[in-house]
C-alpha cells in the first residue's frame, strides 16, 4: 500500500541531513493517531513495517552546505500495515503543521494533497527493482558499518535483513529461497546522524511471491523507518 | 465507574430505575470495553511469543464483534449524505470483493474514497480490517457499514 502525501515546505534551503526532519514528521503522524503503536514502534524498537521516500518536484541543487530543494515535497510512504497507512492518512489530515529543529536549522512543514498510488500486488518469483530511496546494508555484527555492492558481506547483510523481516510481519522463519543479483549500482554518500555510504541502483530480486510484496511493501535493507531501501518495480 | 453502578443500584432500591442513567452506564462500559480491547491488541503485538495474550484478545474481540456490526452501520448511515454516491458508484465492486473476501482490495477501494474527498478514515472501519476477525466476520462488517452508506433509504432519495 502506497500513499503519497504533499507537503509545502519551508524555507526553500534546508540541511543536507534533512531526512531526519521526515522521520520526526512521520512520527509525529503515527503519535498523533495511535499514541499505543508509537510506543510500540519508537519505545520498544521494533522492526517497523514502512519504508518512505522524498521527491522534490523543485530541487535547484547545492547551495553551499546546504540544499535548495524548492517548496514542495512529495512524501511517498510505503507500508504492507492496513492499520499504519490509515494512521498516516489520518494523521496526515490532522497535523496541520509541523516543524523540525536541528542545531539552528529547520523545516516547517504544512500538509496539500495526499493520495494513492495504485494497488501493486506480486504474483512473480522474479523481478527486477529500483531505488527510490537509498539502499543501506549492515554489516552481520556490526550495525555501524555500512557495506557497498562488491563488499565483503554485502549480500550477506542484505539477505541478513530480508528473513528478519519475514520472520516479523509474515512470521516465515523458514529457509525459503532469496538471491538478490545487483544489475547496476552507485555510491552516494548520505548525511544522515553521520555521512554514510549507501547504494542506489537496479537490483534482480528470486524470491517466493510473498516475500518480494513485502519487500515491495516495506522497502529492502536496514534503516527502512528512517527512508531508505524504498524499491520500484522495473521489470 | 464504582460511583456511577452504586447509583443504579440505588435507584433500583428505591424503584425508580432512570432510563437515561442506565444508557449512559451502557455507553461507559462500551467505551471502557473499547479502550481494553485496544490494549490486549497492542500487549499480544509486543507478547508474540505468549499465546494466552493471543487468546485473550480473541476472546475481547469476538465479544466486542456485535458491537461492532452496529457501529459500522450507523457509520455508514451517517456518512451517507457526504459519501453516498462515492459509494454508490463503487457498490458493486466493493460488494464483489467483500464476498471475495478480497480484504485489501476492499480497504484500497474504500480508502480511495476517504483520500479523494479528503476525509478521516473512521476507526470502526480500521478495527473491520483487522486480521484477528475471521472471513466470515468480516464480510459481515463490511456488509453493514454498506448497507448503511448505499442503502434503501439513499436509492429513494436519488430516485
Amino acid at each position: 500500500m502506497r500513499i503519497t502525501l504533499d507537503y509545502e515546505i519551508s524555507p526553500d534551503i534546508i540541511p543536507k541531513n534533512y531526512g531526519r526532519g521526515f522521520i520526526s514528521l512521520i512520527k509525529k503522524l503515527i503519535e498523533k493517531t495511535d499514541p499505543l503503536l508509537f510506543n510500540c514502534y519508537y519505545e520498544q524498537h521494533k522492526l517497523k513495517p514502512f519504508t518512505f521516500g522524498t521527491y522534490f518536484p523543485k530541487l535547484q541543487g547545492n547551495e553551499g552546505d546546504k540544499l535548495n530543494v524548492g517548496n514542495i515535497v512529495k512524501v511517498n510512504f510505503s507500508t504492507s500495515s492496513i492499520q499504519l497507512a490509515t494512521n498516516i492518512y489520518n494523521g496526515f489530515l490532522k497535523v496541520k503543521e509541523h516543524t523540525w529543529q536541528n542545531s539552528g536549522s529547520s523545516i516547517n512543514f504544512k500538509p496539500l494533497r495526499a493520495y494513492l498510488q495504485p494497488n501493486k500486488y506480486s504474483y512473480k518469483e522474479e523481478i527486477i527493482v529500483k531505488t527510490l530511496s537509498p539502499l543501506l546494508v549492515n554489516n552481520i555484527g556490526d550495525s555501524n558499518k555500512f557495506l557497498l555492492p562488491g563488499e565483503e558481506g554485502f549480500l550477506e547483510g542484505l539477505e541478513f535483513s530480508v528473513r528478519e523481516c519475514a520472520k516479523e510481519f509474515l512470521g516465515d522463519e523458514s529457509n525459503f529461497p532469496f538471491k538478490i543479483e545487483v544489475k547496476a549500482w552507485k555510491r552516494r554518500v548520505l548525511y544522515h546522524y553521520k555521512k554514510m555510504p549507501s547504494t542506489i541502483g537496479i537490483f534482480e530480486i528470486k524470491s517466493k511471491p510473498e516475500i518480494i510484496q513485502m519487500i515491495y511493501d516495506v522497502g529492502l535493507g536496514v534503516h527502512r523507518s528512517q527512508g531508505f531501501g524504498m524499491m520500484e518495480v522495473v521489470g | 465507574m464504582e460511583e456511577k453502578l452504586k447509583i443504579l443500584n440505588n435507584q433500583l432500591k428505591d424503584c425508580k430505575p432512570v432510563l437515561k442513567d442506565f444508557e449512559d452506564y451502557y455507553n461507559l462500559l462500551n467505551q471502557k470495553f473499547d479502550e481494553f480491547q485496544k490494549l490486549v491488541e497492542y500487549a499480544s503485538e509486543l507478547k508474540k511469543d505468549e499465546k494466552e495474550f493471543e487468546n485473550l484478545y480473541k476472546r475481547v474481540a469476538g465479544k466486542n464483534a456485535s458491537d461492532l456490526v452496529d457501529k459500522l452501520s450507523r457509520r455508514g448511515h451517517a456518512l451517507k449524505k457526504e459519501l453516498g454516491d462515492a459509494f454508490e458508484n463503487m457498490g458493486y465492486r466493493l460488494l464483489e470483493q467483500t464476498r471475495a473476501g478480497k480484504r485489501d482490495d476492499v480497504y484500497y477501494g474504500i480508502l480511495r474514497i476517504f483520500v479523494a474527498n479528503k476525509k478521516k478514515f473512521p476507526d470502526e472501519l480500521v478495527e473491520a480490517f483487522k486480521p484477528i476477525y475471521t472471513d466470515e466476520i468480516f464480510k459481515v462488517f463490511i456488509f453493514s457499514f454498506l448497507s448503511g452508506i448505499i442503502g434503501k433509504e439513499n436509492r429513494i432519495e436519488n430516485n
